[in-house]
């Protein structure tokens, strides 16, 4: 809304530059001609001033909307550009968070601060150009870009709107796939060197969820990419053999390797929601998704939020939401049960027990159905129980121990801040100490940990490692990940002093420890595993050595290898008398924490409290 | 009205304003036509997204400083990797989401048309503004090429000031108001060539890249090449010495 404030902030920039102009006229023109450039100078404002009032009056998401009509795939590119403003300016924040944390900002000259922030630009436009490959992997998967999508039943659009009535999407015939949905593979996914990353031979039927297991960079997320028609990985690689799907609802049989479709070849819920949700709000989510898999109503969508747990949040804006509640979203939204095969990728990391409950039966309703249900899972206890059929790609796991070690508490270190949002009454940390956090979707876990990390200046670790790195390449993330070492960095002819020279090799043994010292220099950190991004992300934190360590979700996408490497590494820390904060809904990890002699903190209903105190 | 005094009025400074800004608009709608249907994969509507995303928020970012913003540079740079149709796309997205803030009005076609002629000179002008081998752009014929476009794409979007002054004078006076803040934006587009056009450059190529990730039996020459040298800087990576080679561990581990 267009309120007096915002038209004085307006005139406080133009009023002085049209006056400055109409002096320059009157130089010109002669001060007996003033009537004349009044009257200009009147006209200029008046005309400014009406167009950004229509400016303002007028919505953005109206704007797509209009362009949805018109321009349906530049519509697309629109929503997604507003999408990406809200997220570029946070990713930015992130990014001044972090060096921040990492000690760059105290003591040091302005110049030298602005040096230091325009760093992390090529960082950043990187991390922006994966957040839009994965949006444009989104659009391209859910067939958003067929146009006979968005222009079907024209006539009776318009006739809806110039009645006024809601625009229903009447004009979408309901889809049904057929009863013999069937999926081959035979195919290998290979680099450009000819090194193979994937050979897959399997006939998958409907009727059936399949659990796929295997480490990490094994191949779970290429292939899930593959069968849902969209760029396998983030590196060029060529596809060799054959794919074939029979029983799509519109196409009929597919050869994947025709692709890329217009058409949604599979129902594809990928990791990370975050960077998956097309619309700038809750509602248009829905009803974007909705419309492309047939005839919906209000009532519909509304039932289905409550389902998902999310009926409260339909004015919300995504980037407002938790992890937990983004990931109820894209289910809630985009489980469609007009396409045969559904791909969830790690889909349940984010959930908790409800939201497991709740996929669970929606994944066995599809079943039911006769639709196949792919899953890649690296905490498969919870999926075991439904699976059928279990795949196991690359070199087999033997089944992995988490590290657990007895750590006998130190002294008091801290204690979790009260606010508005909790309140406690919880006994002091000490050094040493296991903590791991468990609550409901929404319930402020991340929250906590921010505001901890911001009262008591401790260094935090979110759960997406992005938000962590800084750097487009290995070398300048590790340059960027202690002042001094970047000072070093920026030296033509670098002097190693005695704290540089120890910091790296901290550095490098850390490195070395993580299982990171294999990485290029000049690879580009998007190209690296979520593991080795998580790890990467972790390094400056170890480095630090803090007091508390407070870490989201560690084990976001990490197979069980990676992960007991990591949590040794944690264990290392409290050896030398770190107390480590981790918040998780995996049931393993909760095991893990008490065979460790770790605390179990509950948030409920604002509350945090310590299980069995 | 007959046809002599139509083209009379068509000569006045309101009937030029009438039939530049229909005849821009009628281009900007083409345009935008050509574009929409040019687009085919999910990857490349949202990297158009993504640039005029990132050129709009830097512009309302640079809106304190009168008249200079990189996205004169965005769009050379993605007309010298990407062409001018994706370009002309970018160029379009980007009038249409920085006005949103901005201010809207007749310069939102004149300002769309002038970026979409930026891209389409640096497109035109590639073998100029890249080394050999098209692995590093040349700042300096960047730079001039930046400059020049300082003061032709203000006198560009200048006309659109006809329309609303429609006066001939007023619209001279109004051009001469404006070297400075033209010669702001010819200063400003240098010194983003210099501080940016580097990781532009990376970034757009990264996005090569990543296109090339689709199902091909046999990847492109190009792609090939590149990973190469990757794969080259990486089993150097790999001949690097061990840091902590010949420390002998207190505990005894290896």
């Amino acid at each position: 809304m267009v309120g007096i404030r915002t038209i004085l902030r307006w005139c406080r920039v133009w009023l002085p530059l049209s006056i400055l102009y109409g002096l320059i006229l009157l130089y010109f023109s002669g001060i007996d001609d003033w009537p004349h450039v009044l009257l200009l100078i009147s006209r200029l404002i008046a005309a400014l001033l009406g167009m950004q009032i229509l400016t303002w009056s007028v919505p953005p998401s109206d704007v797509v909307r209009a362009f949805e009509w018109f321009l349906p795939r530049l519509g697309v590119s629109l929503a997604i550009a507003l999408r990406l403003v809200p997220r570029l300016e946070q990713s930015a924040k992130w990014r001044l968070e972090t060096l921040q944390e990492r000690g760059f900002v105290e003591e040091e000259s302005t110049l030298s601060n602005l040096r230091t922030r325009a760093s992390i630009w090529p960082g950043w436009l990187a991390d922006s150009l994966d957040h839009a490959h994965d949006l444009g992997d989104a659009v391209q998967s859910r067939g958003i870009l067929a146009p006979r999508r968005w222009r079907h039943g024209v006539r009776q659009r318009i006739v809806q709107f110039a009645l006024g009535e809601d625009i229903r999407e009447d004009g979408v015939e309901p889809h049904h796939f057929s009863d013999s949905v069937q999926l081959g593979l035979d195919l290998e996914i290979r680099l450009p060197g000819g090194r193979s990353i994937g050979r897959h031979k399997e006939l998958l039927r409907g009727g059936n969820i399949v659990l796929l297991r295997g480490p990490s960079g094994c191949g779970k997320s290429s292939l899930l990419r593959l069968i849902a028609g969209v760029s396998p990985w983030q590196h060029p690689v060529s596809i060799h053999g054959k794919a074939h799907l029979s029983g799509h609802p519109v196409l009929g049989e597919v050869d994947l390797s025709s692709g890329p479709f217009d058409e949604a070849i599979a129902c594809w819920i990928p990791q990370d929601p975050d960077r998956h949700g097309i619309a700038e709000s809750v509602q248009r989510e829905f009803s974007i998704a909705r419309r492309l898999s047939g005839p919906w109503s209000q009532q519909e969508m509304l039932e289905s939020l409550r389902e998902w747990g999310l009926f409260s949040k339909l004015e919300s804006k995504p980037e407002h939401l938790s992890d937990g509640e983004q990931q109820r979203l894209l289910l809630a939204a985009h489980l469609d049960p007009a396409q045969p095969v559904w791909l969830l990728d790690e889909a349940d990391v984010h959930l908790d027990e409800e939201g497991f409950i709740q996929l669970g039966k929606a994944v066995v309703k599809h079943r039911t159905r006769g639709g196949l249900v792919i899953v890649v899972a690296h905490r498969h206890a919870r999926w075991e129980r439904i699976a059928d059929v279990e795949l196991s790609i690359g070199d087999s796991m033997s089944s992995q121990d988490y590290p657990s070690v007895w750590i006998e508490p130190g002294e008091e270190v801290g204690l979790p801040p009260q606010s508005s949002l909790f309140s406690h009454e919880l006994k002091p940390i000490r050094s040493g100490d296991l903590i791991l956090v468990q609550g409901a979707n929404g319930t402020g876990k991340t929250t906590l940990l921010r505001e901890w990390s911001a009262s008591a200046n401790l260094p935090w670790l979110p759960t997406s490692p992005d938000r962590r790195l800084l750097g487009m390449t290995v070398q300048e993330e590790l340059d960027l990940q202690h002042p001094i070492l970047y000072q070093q960095s920026l030296m033509i002819e670098p002097s190693l002093n005695e704290e540089a020279e120890n910091l790296g090799i901290l550095q490098s043994a850390l490195r070395l420890e993580l299982g990171l010292s294999h990485l290029s220099m000049t690879t580009p950190v998007h190209d690296l595993s979520t593991g080795e991004r998580r790890r990467l992300s972790l390094l400056p934190l170890l480095m630090r050595n803090p007091s508390i360590l407070l870490l989201d979700e560690i084990d976001h996408g990490l197979d069980d290898e990676t992960l007991a490497g990591l949590l040794s590494q944690i264990n290392k820390s409290r050896k030398k008398g770190s107390a480590v904060v981790v918040t998780s809904h995996s049931p393993d990890l909760t095991a893990w924490a008490k065979v460790c002699g770790g605390r179990i903190w509950r948030i409920e209903r604002g509350r945090l409290a310590e299980v069995g105190q | 009205m007959n046809w002599e005094s139509f083209q009379a009025w068509a000569m006045t400074p309101g009937g030029i304003a009438v039939w530049l800004t229909l005849l821009c608009g009628l281009f900007f709608g083409s345009l935008l036509v050509s574009v929409d249907r040019k687009i085919r994969l999910g990857r490349e509507a949202a990297l158009i997204a993504l640039l005029a995303a990132v050129a709009s928020a830097s512009r309302v970012l640079f809106a304190a400083l009168p008249n200079v913003q990189p996205v004169t540079l965005f769009i050379l740079m993605i007309g010298l990797h990407l062409g001018a149709r994706r370009a002309t796309a970018v160029a379009m997205l980007t009038a249409l989401l920085s006005n949103m803030a901005l201010g809207h009005g007749p310069w939102t076609f004149y300002q769309a048309i002038a970026w979409a002629a930026v891209g389409t000179s640096s497109a035109v002008l590639r073998p100029l503004l890249v080394n050999w081998d098209g692995t590093k752009v040349r700042i300096l014929p960047m730079a001039i090429l930046a400059f020049v476009w300082g003061f032709l794409f203000d006198w560009m979007v200048s006309l659109s000031a006809l329309a609303i002054y429609q006066s001939f004078e007023a619209f001279i006076t109004f051009i001469i108001a404006g070297l400075v803040f033209d010669a702001m934006h010819a200063v400003g587009n240098v010194l983003f060539t210099v501080w940016l056009a580097p990781s532009l450059h990376q970034l757009l190529w990264l996005h090569r890249r990543h296109e090339a990730g689709r199902w091909y039996p046999d990847l492109p020459m190009d792609t090939i090449e590149m990973e190469a040298r990757m794969a080259d800087s990486k089993a150097e990576a790999h001949r690097q010495e061990n840091p902590l080679a010949g420390i002998e561990r207190l505990d005894g581990g290896e």
